[in-house]
């Protein structure tokens, strides 16, 4: 017998044969090493021993990724058999895991949707950035709000490089007409700086650009459409540049046409027509703007003080810094440091979605999240009592030599199948509820779709959430599976549940149980704050009333001559059959009027820094009856409060208690300039239908007589259903008014539904989660109840065999089921606090800490849970002792 | 005890062609029963060097001819005297035999097919 020392080299080698499975090494290392150790001895010379270990390396590369997809496929298909072995419990599995996993996975494709879109027809658009004021920051780049002349600083400021335009912060609705036309088409139009196209890399696909516009030259009456536009309008006409077409009754000449799939910034707002921004008092646009003591009827583009600019810039991203600095400076020497300039990144766009839908999918989405782990509870304990299940099995396995590391792997490659069907499941789920999700949402916001396509992140996501689950759920049973004392295993006939397994299945409960408080209370309070927003008290009498959009301004007559035309618009709708008041208002119900700042208030002095701001609207006499607005003190605004007559307003609630606490509001002055306005009534707080959530603010009413202001909006009351006089109004304005264009016609209940359309889809949402957690909760307390009766049937059988009735062992199985919810609760409680605190803005009218809807949710809770434990705790009380004792 | 298999014995001919590796190692068992290093040797030689097993190599193709039945584990050491009692010895089952009959038939077929096309000479 010839014994050799091992050649130096085969340590290493040894060493090297880490790479391959256990199994593997295990069989083979030791030959293998001294495979190596022989030719090693036998080898002449260093280049050989080279060519040895090249060979045995690269041999040992190719060879241990095969033995490990060998290993994989065998454990999957073991794996596999077993699964089905069980049908219902795969199934049970695939289900509880797929709905957590989908629905998680569908509230992140939205997110992602909704996040991830970037203004794609639009090159490098990393390189844009708008340039926000730090007290509109935090609205994102669509809250930014500048002035004309701040704009022409930060253009005339910014370094070599760097390219600055502007554009109107709304996007308005507009009435075209061409030469041949007779009847006007409506269009959405957007007034841009002349720098707009060539910052957003938008080249014209006909014609030019606008005209430059630096340095107040005279505007020209130009427009460049879109490619969408043109198509749809023109029909493509290769002539349209030179075309000559009336915006808002003002003659533009077509100079170009945008780039294909160009359709501006806003992403879900398509533009049609583009037109120089010193055209805004030619086409009479007038939204989406802050003023502070301005003249609105003359241009704004001149007027420091009327805010109604989209300022963006396309900044090298080297160079942000800088440019910050530069616009910082300009800043403070044109309007003082009072606030400093941001610059946010823009690549996204603007968008209507993201303003409306982040905050309530974040939500949504630490639900899920939360629906998820409690998946992942349910499926841990189903897995884990399927291990304790075949614990003789595994003793037996153990007993004839398999490593407990082999077993490991085998259990872990059923979790891993069970997880990879349910990723599947809920891929499916997800494709399909993000899609009607997206459509419901769009629904909500008057605009197109959004798409959430299951793109690689949305597959990323998936297979992160799987691999977390698989953490959770699958790792800790299989891991506590093997650890099993194989001669008690195998003695014990499979029965052998360990009381620390049992434990552990109960804290599992106990967690999900917890878990399911917050969500369940979470929908509770959705459902009560949704209910809260529907019967607000909103400070009008919403129902029949019928809200019409028109424009004045476009209807042909002299504005000298319009004061007229209202009241002949007024007396004939007034006179239509079914309506019994009209009345005018430069703001509807459904916006929030312009703000405009800085009023002075009569004995008030203004604090030092402090901008005195009102809501104001204008409105024609009959308003606060019209809409139902109740007069508290005073009077309202009549027919006698003429344009001769001295300036009076009505003020809300809101601002009478701010500004005059001791109840001496009537005969007080306001004004923007000087103390002209006298108060002379005071109405209750009216809640914008757009934004019933909103806080009530200090609200000024002037008269329509008085102002130099054209109403926008004119509300009908009617006797009946205010749908069905819809066509009398209308007939009624054209004869009073026959060039009057109207915008629009809807009920106020209408607009209400609209306004709360995003809250209802929330709450719709919240409650199908709410419900998919109890739904979680009580299958898992279903099954350990059921199994902890499964288990103890013989004592049960023993107890009853001694004279215990089946009342006191129902008694008993329900106690312990109580007691785990009430241990929940106990658990849950302080975890529904934390997630109230970090909730609280999503809610109206109730508090995140309402101990109502925590009481109901326990209550609902606790009706789930013991609906569930009564069947098992049915069987355990109708068990029979002789059954029961011959089964031991 | 593990469950009787009744699905019929696989043909020689399904197992057909056979890697390379594989047949080089039956054919290196075929006259006598060898352990790893052996085969090893035996291959560098009959091919002068041009096929040279790692032991990666080699022991995986063991791995796959012991599974399928090809090859098998002598429990007995064949010479004592001047080997080292650790190594493993390995013998062609009737099975494996079969097969590498099989296999070299079917190399016998094509080289008489290319004889007969004039690839090769008439007579070797």
């Amino acid at each position: 017998m010839t014994r050799h020392r091992p050649p130096p080299g085969s340590r290493a080698f040894r060493a090297l044969l880490a790479l391959y499975p256990a199994a593997f090494r295990d069989e083979y290392r030791r030959e293998m090493t001294l495979v190596f150790a022989d030719r090693y001895r036998d080898a002449d010379g260093a280049a050989e021993r080279a060519r040895l270990w090249f060979e045995a390396v690269t041999g040992l590369l190719m060879e241990a990724p095969k033995e490990h997809g060998r290993m994989i496929a065998r454990d999957l298909r073991y794996a596999w058999h077993s699964l089905r072995r069980q049908p219902m419990l795969t199934a049970t599995i695939v289900i509880v895991l797929g709905f957590g996993l989908g629905a998680n996975t569908a509230i992140f494709s939205l997110l992602n949707a909704m996040t991830a879109r970037t203004l794609g027809s639009i090159p490098h658009p990393d390189e844009l950035v708008a340039v926000n004021t730090r007290e509109y920051a935090l609205g994102g780049p669509e809250g930014s709000r500048l002035s004309g002349p701040m704009f022409e600083h930060l253009r005339d400021a910014a370094p070599a490089g760097v390219r600055v335009a502007a554009m109107s912060r709304g996007i308005a609705h507009v009435y075209t007409r061409t030469a041949d036309e007779r009847e006007t088409t409506p269009a959405s139009l957007q007034l841009v700086s002349s720098d707009f196209f060539s910052l957003v890399g938008a080249a014209p696909a006909l014609g030019r650009s606008l005209p430059d516009d630096r340095h107040n030259q005279a505007p020209d009456a130009v427009a460049v459409i879109s490619y969408g536009y043109w198509q749809r309008r023109f029909g493509g006409a290769a002539d349209v540049v030179g075309r000559v077409m009336t915006i808002n009754n003002v003659a533009f000449t077509i100079v170009g046409v945008g780039p294909r799939a160009f359709t501006g910034v806003w992403l879900e707002a398509p533009v049609d027509v583009w037109v120089p921004l010193a055209m805004q008092s030619a086409v009479k646009y007038s939204q989406n703007f802050s003023a502070d003591g301005a003249d609105l009827g003359r241009p704004w583009l001149t007027q420091p003080n009327v805010w109604w600019l989209h300022v963006v810039a396309r900044v090298p991203s080297s160079r942000s810094a800088v440019v910050a600095g530069v616009f910082n400076a300009t800043r403070s020497s044109t309007a003082g440091a009072d606030a400093g300039l941001v610059l946010q990144p823009f690549s996204h766009g603007f968008s209507q979605f993201r303003q409306r839908f982040m905050l309530p999918l974040q939500a949504l989405f630490v639900m899920t999240a939360l629906v998820l782990l409690i998946a992942c509870a349910n499926v841990a304990n189903l897995l884990l009592s399927r291990a304790i299940a075949r614990q003789r099995e595994i003793g037996v396995r153990l007993a004839l030599g398999a490593g407990r590391s082999d077993l490991l792997r085998l259990l872990l490659a059923e979790s891993a199948l069970l997880i990879a069907f349910a990723t599947i499941a809920a891929l499916a789920l997800a494709h399909w509820t993000s899609g009607a999700l997206a459509r419901a949402a769009a629904a909500t916001a008057d605009a197109a779709p959004l798409a959430a396509p299951i793109d690689w992140r949305v597959l990323g996501f998936a297979a992160l959430s799987a691999c977390l689950s698989m953490l959770l759920c699958g790792v800790f049973p299989a891991w506590r599976a093997t650890r099993v004392n194989v001669l008690a295993a195998l003695r014990s006939g499979g029965r052998g549940a360990t009381i620390r397994s049992s434990r552990i299945a109960r804290a599992l409960v106990v967690a999900q149980i917890a878990l399911s408080l917050v969500l369940v209370t979470g929908t509770g309070l959705f459902v009560r704050s949704f209910h809260n927003l529907q019967y607000a008290d909103l400070g009008i009498d919403a129902s029949h009333l019928l809200s019409v959009r028109i424009d004045p301004r476009l209807s042909g007559e002299e504005p000298s001559r319009l004061p007229a035309m209202y009241a002949r618009v007024i007396d004939a709708v007034s006179a239509a059959p079914g309506v019994r008041a009209a009345s005018f208002a430069m703001c509807g119900l459904d916006s929030s009027c312009a703000t405009q700042g800085s009023y002075a208030v009569e004995g008030r002095p203004p604090r030092k820094g402090e901008s005195v701001d009102f809501r104001v609207n204008v409105v024609s006499p009959a308003y606060f009856s019209t809409v139902g607005m109740p007069i508290v003190a005073g009077r309202a605004l009549d027919a006698h409060d003429t344009a001769t007559a001295p300036r009076v307003a009505v003020v809300n609630k809101t601002l009478a208690e701010t500004y005059f606490p001791n109840g001496a509001a009537i005969g007080r002055r306001v004004g923007l300039d000087a103390l002209d306005t006298e108060i002379i009534g005071v109405v209750e707080d009216a809640r914008a239908l757009n934004n019933i959530a909103g806080l009530p603010a200090p609200a000024i009413f002037m008269a329509l007589a008085q102002q130099p202001i054209v109403p926008r909006s004119l509300t009908v009351r009617t006797v009946g259903d205010p749908g069905l006089s819809a066509e009398t109004v209308r007939m009624a304005i054209g004869a009073a008014a026959p060039l009057l264009p109207i915008e629009s016609m809807t009920t106020v209940d209408e607009q209400l539904a609209r306004g709360l359309s995003r809250d209802r889809l929330a709450t719709l949402l919240t409650t199908g989660l709410g419900v998919l957690a109890l739904g979680l909760a009580g299958f898992g307390l279903f099954g350990v109840i059921s199994y902890a009766v499964s288990r103890r049937t013989s004592e049960f059988g023993v107890r009853m065999a001694l004279g215990a009735s089946p009342a006191s062992i129902l008694r008993q199985v329900m106690r312990e089921a109580l007691a785990l919810i009430v241990v929940g609760a106990v658990v849950g409680a302080p975890l529904v606090w934390i997630a109230g605190r970090a909730a609280s803005t999503l809610f109206f009218g109730v508090s995140p800490h309402d101990w109502i809807t925590m009481m109901a949710a326990l209550f609902v809770l606790s009706l789930a849970g013991i609906a569930c434990s009564l069947r098992p705790a049915w069987r355990a009380a109708s068990i029979d002792p002789v059954i029961a004792l011959r089964q031991e | 005890m593990p469950p009787r298999d009744r699905r019929p014995a696989p043909s020689p001919e399904s197992f057909l062609p056979l890697p390379r590796d594989t047949f080089h190692i039956l054919v290196s068992l075929a006259d006598r029963d060898r352990h790893g290093y052996s085969v090893m040797q035996d291959v560098r030689d009959r091919t002068d060097g041009a096929l040279r097993l790692s032991p990666s190599s080699l022991y995986a193709s063991i791995r796959r001819l012991l599974e399928r039945g090809l090859i098998e584990e002598l429990a007995e050491r064949p010479d004592p005297e001047h080997d080292d009692e650790r190594r493993r010895y390995y013998r062609l089952t009737t099975l494996g035999r079969a097969v590498a009959t099989a296999e070299a038939r079917r190399l016998q077929r094509l080289l008489a097919d290319a004889r007969a096309t004039g690839l090769l000479p008439k007579k070797a």
